[in-house]
């Protein structure tokens, strides 16, 4: 199976002022394409900061990331701007989209990014949203939608490029049960469909369920891991 | 992210905020408009100081004088007499084009029945056209005119006939003939006898035919003498000479006539190949030890004051338009601010910084070319209220009527649209670096 993402003595320190407080302790972990993972802790646990770095947002203290050969933690801003551009795709618990766009503008954005044709992109966009369920609301605004369908339009724009792995960041934090339940099974759903490998921050035991590997984060480090077959080497 | 993206996306964020755009691209135009006004005032000023230069004749033409002429004991052998050979000479100066000698009188003329008093300018008719005087009907004197009485006539002098001895009247009356005779068809006779026209005139002296072959003069009426050939005007003088001599004896007249020929001409007209070397030669002249007078030397103090108030004008302008360019910078700061969130979420969804910077330059460039673009029409309008309804008091000022006050020409136009776009790019720069600098993550924690 192939690793996709190699994080090995991940450390991360904030400093509030005087005191410096240790957010990520030697995390080392393999991540590997086409699995659903899981980042389980409680709040202020360190889960978000892994995500975070992962992504390319937050740069570690100590130890690397490698994605698929590439040190993420020596990249420029300019590199991992491309890098997110080529790779990756989000999902917010506020789902982040934007006010003054339309939702099929929304999910068009990533698109655009990529330089893609307009009917092209209009075309994937249209698609993608079908995909998600909002064939009836592609010229609506955020404001306009519930937060149910605006995290489907965030799925949408996320799953978009096809990228090779999907954050998110705590997804159904705002929903209410019954559509987090369509929620996840919407999101794992297209995630295994295209083979792309899904991680999920969250502190709900119940989305826990729909991960292959879940990763147990307490104090800034990894408790234990159920699930997971495949041993990593250092 | 293609340049119709960025533009879509920019011109939709202008739209979003139509008052702040509207006042922040006011100021845009109240600066470039400023700016396009003020510089189409001094335009103005210099097409009329332009016209001036034109009104005062032929400003590559340059007038010399010997000084020693006047002074009866200098004149014999001084290296300043002018002479046919030495003005002749004077053609092998850089930037001369060509040389006459002048030999000015005041003759009488009766064209068929009407008198008239004129001024006469005698010139190698050759030159007659390099000299600047541009023939408006008939043709101009030539080198074949050289020994004959061809003359061309001023076309102010045809309205100052007037009837045989009615002299005084006419000019107390005001000078003016309504009903003036067409010299190229009259019969021409000219005289040195000052009562020609009336009734005392000299039996004794012979007066000379003369034939009009053309009229010059331009449109500010530089034409207020007749122009005959230089030998011609001698033959006059040569006359008129003998005439007040005819009681001396024939030593003491034959010993005058010689000083007279030795003293050569008094002035002399040196035409340049163009405007840029009028001084240089004039330097050269006054080197030689001629009395130099040309329009240049007028002109050069004109155009110093011109081009000082031209800067003046310009940056009494630029002060507003500076103004409009920290508005922009300001509007486009805010801006920032308000969508940080939405930057925040652009680079965390793959845009590049450099889509950021472009979009956030894009923004302010337009507002800077709008703006100038509204403010060169505007401009346009005001130029030609101004025109229309007249600042008398600047006109006034510039001493010329008719002229326009304001003129904006077509580069004007470009240039302040270009310049305000310019002045947008750079109010925007470092708004669009900050955008571009913006941390995505604190951006996101914002929203």
């Amino acid at each position: 199976m192939e690793r996709i993402i190699k994080v090995r003595g991940l450390k991360k320190v904030f400093s509030m002022g005087r005191e410096r407080i240790t957010a990520l302790d030697d995390i080392s972990f393999d991540f590997y394409k086409g699995r659903i993972y899981c980042l389980l802790g409680t709040s202020g646990s360190g889960k978000s900061t892994l995500l975070n770095m992962l992504a390319g947002l937050e740069k570690p203290t100590g130890g690397e990331i490698i994605f698929k050969g590439r040190h993420i933690e020596k990249m420029t801003e300019k590199e991992l701007a491309d890098f997110r551009r080529q790779h990756i795709g989000f999902v917010f618990q506020n789902y982040n989209l934007l006010g003054d766009y339309t939702a099929i503008e929304n999910v068009e954005m990533p698109l655009i990014f990529r330089n893609a044709r307009r009917r092209l992109r209009r075309q994937e966009a249209k698609k993608m949203l079908a995909c998600v369920g909002l064939k009836d609301r592609l010229y609506h605004k955020p404001s306009e939608m519930s937060g149910g369908q605006q995290q489907r339009v965030s799925i949408a724009r996320a799953f978009v490029t096809e990228p090779e792995v999907v954050f998110a960041d705590e997804p159904t934090g705002n929903l209410d049960t019954k559509t987090t339940t369509e929620m996840m099974e919407l999101i794992t759903g297209m995630a295994r469909e295209n083979d792309q490998t899904l991680i999920i921050v969250t502190h709900d035991l119940e989305i826990s369920d729909y991960a292959d590997v879940i990763i147990h984060i307490r104090d800034g480090k990894i408790e234990n891991v159920e699930g997971e077959t495949y041993e990593y080497e250092s | 992210m293609s340049n119709i993206d960025i533009i879509a996306m920019a011109l939709k964020n202008l739209f979003k905020r139509k008052l702040r755009t509207f006042l922040t691209v006011l100021g845009v135009v109240i600066g470039t408009a400023s700016i396009v006004i003020m510089v189409s005032l001094g335009l103005a000023m210099n097409e009329s100081f332009q016209k001036q230069i034109e009104m005062m004749g032929d400003i590559t033409k340059i007038e010399i004088a010997n000084p020693d002429y006047w002074n009866d004991s200098a004149a014999e052998d001084s290296p300043l007499t002018l002479t046919k050979e030495s003005i002749s000479s004077l053609k092998s100066i850089d930037g001369v084009k060509s040389a006459t000698p002048i030999a000015n009188e005041y003759l009488f003329v009766q064209c068929g029945k009407l008198y008239g008093d004129f001024s006469v300018t005698g010139i190698l008719p050759e030159t007659m056209e390099d000299m600047g005087y541009t023939v408006s009907r008939g043709r101009a004197l030539n080198k074949d005119d050289a020994g004959s009485m061809n003359v061309v006539f001023g076309s102010e002098m045809l309205n100052q006939f007037y009837k045989k001895g009615q002299r005084d009247k006419f000019y107390r009356e005001g000078g003016v003939n309504e009903d003036p005779p067409d010299v190229m068809k009259e019969k021409l006779k000219i005289s040195y006898d000052y009562e020609f026209s009336s009734r005392k005139a000299d039996k004794s002296i012979k007066p000379f035919n003369i034939n009009a072959v053309g009229i010059y003069g331009d449109e500010y009426g530089n034409g207020y003498s007749i122009i005959m050939p230089i030998d011609a005007v001698e033959k006059i003088q040569a006359e008129r000479r003998k005439h007040d001599m005819k009681d001396m004896s024939d030593n003491k007249a034959k010993s005058l006539n010689r000083q007279e020929q030795s003293k050569g001409y008094s002035q002399a007209y040196v035409k340049c190949e163009d405007m840029d070397c009028v001084e240089a030669v004039a330097e050269e002249l006054k080197a030689i030890g001629y009395e130099v007078y040309s329009a240049m030397d007028y002109v050069s103090g004109m155009k110093k004051i011109a081009g000082s108030l031209q800067l003046l004008l310009g940056a009494i302008g630029s002060v507003s338009l500076f103004v409009a360019a920290i508005g922009i910078a300001n509007t486009m700061i805010m801006s920032i601010y308000e969508r940080t969130a939405e930057i925040g979420i652009m680079k965390v969804i793959g845009a590049r910084l450099t889509d950021i910077k472009r979009m956030f330059l894009l923004e302010a460039m337009l507002i800077g070319i709008i703006g100038g673009f509204l403010g060169v029409i505007i401009s346009l309008g005001i130029s030609a209220v101004l025109n229309n309804v007249g600042l008398s008091f600047i006109a006034e000022m510039q001493s010329v009527e008719g002229a326009d006050v304001s003129v904006i020409p077509v580069w004007l136009c470009a240039a302040a649209m270009l310049f305000s776009g310019v002045i947008g790019l750079i109010s925007g720069y470092l708004p669009a670096r900050r955008a571009m600098k913006l941390s995505a993550l604190n951006a996101l924690r914002k929203n």
